[in-house]
């Protein structure tokens, strides 16, 4: 059962923005917070108080990423090889990396209703009650989201058959 | 109301599916795991309220016999998950079972561990879940590895990489151990041997991946050993050290010029 719920929060950190060198510890961290706020928790409401602590943590590492962000400068190096070719596709640390790249760029409250939907299977219903919005704004948010998502995966795949061909 | 298909069943697109795939099939290292279960254990004897409760469980890991604390109806599944720690002082944990309490003849609970999760039926609520740890035999798991991978396959350097995972996972398992020793001695009042054994968890394990969670409980041996002035020194080295570490909070009441009463 521990390791169901490591897993849970460990990816939803990761998917909500955390980079992997500071996972271990807010998957600590967040363990740490639930633990000291035990008695505000209702047998039942564990899975989603996990929840919200891991998106409040990430959204707290991606705050100072950007303010660092802000002081030195980012370059994101364009991608240069294929991303479609077998090769490409099985090479998940690379996957991984075009991942992050498209959600980091989705506006902060889709991405968190389309990692929540996508990657926990997690009901509308219950999406609605972690993030305390109603249903229907958590509907329209993972539509705009779904939309989104697949028009950068796409974008990201044309863009680089464009530059092969050329 | 349903939602719409997930995105990985509705779609045809290689790439698409393997960026999908990459963000559903993240997974917590054994060090994540290691780390939290350290930190649980640190939160367990603040959250549980003072030493009884500690002090009756480690007595009880350390006469061998494995008994489940003392449930109330209103103990969460995070509370019992904070007993563990506790509860692995004299047995190493290599995995641990969801176990159903039930009443013995002499009112005693005793464990017994369940294959399947079945539902509880009717209206009843389902009774609390204890964790309780297995019996030490499984750390030649990492021995017995290599065989079964070679059963089902796998290729030399998957074989080494898995062997060298199981290996990384035996010595956590042995510096989890360690500390949770560690802990059921100054939960039980022994913080002199606390302190000898986080010694020899230094020699051991220098640079282990609970370091931080070993230097954390040093302060708090000392602390309880009434070596006030070389815990706050510990402590605020710490803080110098790791200031955003998540053990900074608990580290910081011993950081502080005046002694904290009631900790």
């Amino acid at each position: 059962m521990l390791d169901d719920y490591l897993d849970f929060v460990a990816r939803v950190l990761r998917n909500a923005g955390t980079p992997e060198r500071d996972i271990d510890d807010e998957v600590q961290r967040t363990f740490i917070v639930a633990t000291r706020r035990l008695a505000d928790i209702r047998p039942g409401a564990e899975k989603a108080f996990l929840a919200q602590t891991a998106l409040h943590l990430a959204a707290h590492a991606r705050r100072t990423i950007a303010r660092r962000r802000e002081v030195f400068g980012h370059e994101t190096a364009p991608e240069a090889d294929p991303v479609a070719t077998p090769e490409a596709l099985a090479d998940r640390t690379r996957m991984r990396r075009l991942l992050d790249r498209i959600l980091d760029q989705m506006e902060t409250n889709l991405r968190t209703v389309f990692v929540l939907y996508e990657f926990e299977e997690m009901s509308m219903a219950e999406i609605a009650e972690i993030l305390t919005i109603p249903q229907g704004t958590v509907a329209s948010r993972l539509r705009r989201a779904r939309a989104e998502f697949r028009a950068r995966v796409r974008n990201l795949e044309e863009t680089l058959v464009g530059e092969e061909k050329s | 109301m349903n939602g719409p298909t997930r995105l990985r069943e509705l779609s045809e697109n290689e790439l698409e599916s393997a960026l999908l795939g990459v963000g559903t099939d993240y997974r917590s290292s054994p060090r994540m795991r290691a780390k939290t279960l350290a930190a649980l254990g640190f939160a367990g004897s603040a959250a549980l309220g003072g030493t009884a409760l500690a002090t009756e469980v480690a007595r009880s890991a350390i006469v061998g016999s494995v008994k489940v604390a003392k449930l109330t109806g209103k103990v969460t599944w995070l509370k019992t998950l904070i007993s563990v720690p506790l509860l692995t002082a004299a047995v190493a944990i290599p995995t641990m079972y969801a176990v159903r309490s039930a009443r013995g003849p002499d009112g005693a609970r005793t464990v017994a561990p369940i294959s399947s999760r079945a539902p509880a039926e009717g209206g009843a609520p389902s009774p609390p879940l204890a964790i309780v740890p297995t019996p030490a035999a499984e750390i030649a798991e990492s021995a017995s590895a290599a065989p079964a991978l070679e059963q089902a396959g796998w290729q030399t350097g998957d074989r080494r990489r898995a062997a060298r995972r199981a290996a990384a996972r035996t010595v956590l398992t042995r510096e989890l151990a360690m500390l949770d020793a560690a802990r059921a001695s100054v939960a039980s009042g022994s913080p002199a041997s606390a302190l000898s054994l986080l010694d020899t968890y230094d020699a051991a394990f220098a640079g282990g991946v609970l370091r931080l969670e070993a230097e954390v409980l040093r302060v708090e041996a000392l602390a309880k050993s009434g070596q006030t002035d070389k815990a706050r020194a510990h402590a605020q080295r710490f803080l110098r050290r790791h200031p955003t570490s998540p053990l900074a909070r608990r580290v910081r009441v011993y950081a502080t010029a005046s002694r904290q009463s009631g900790s």
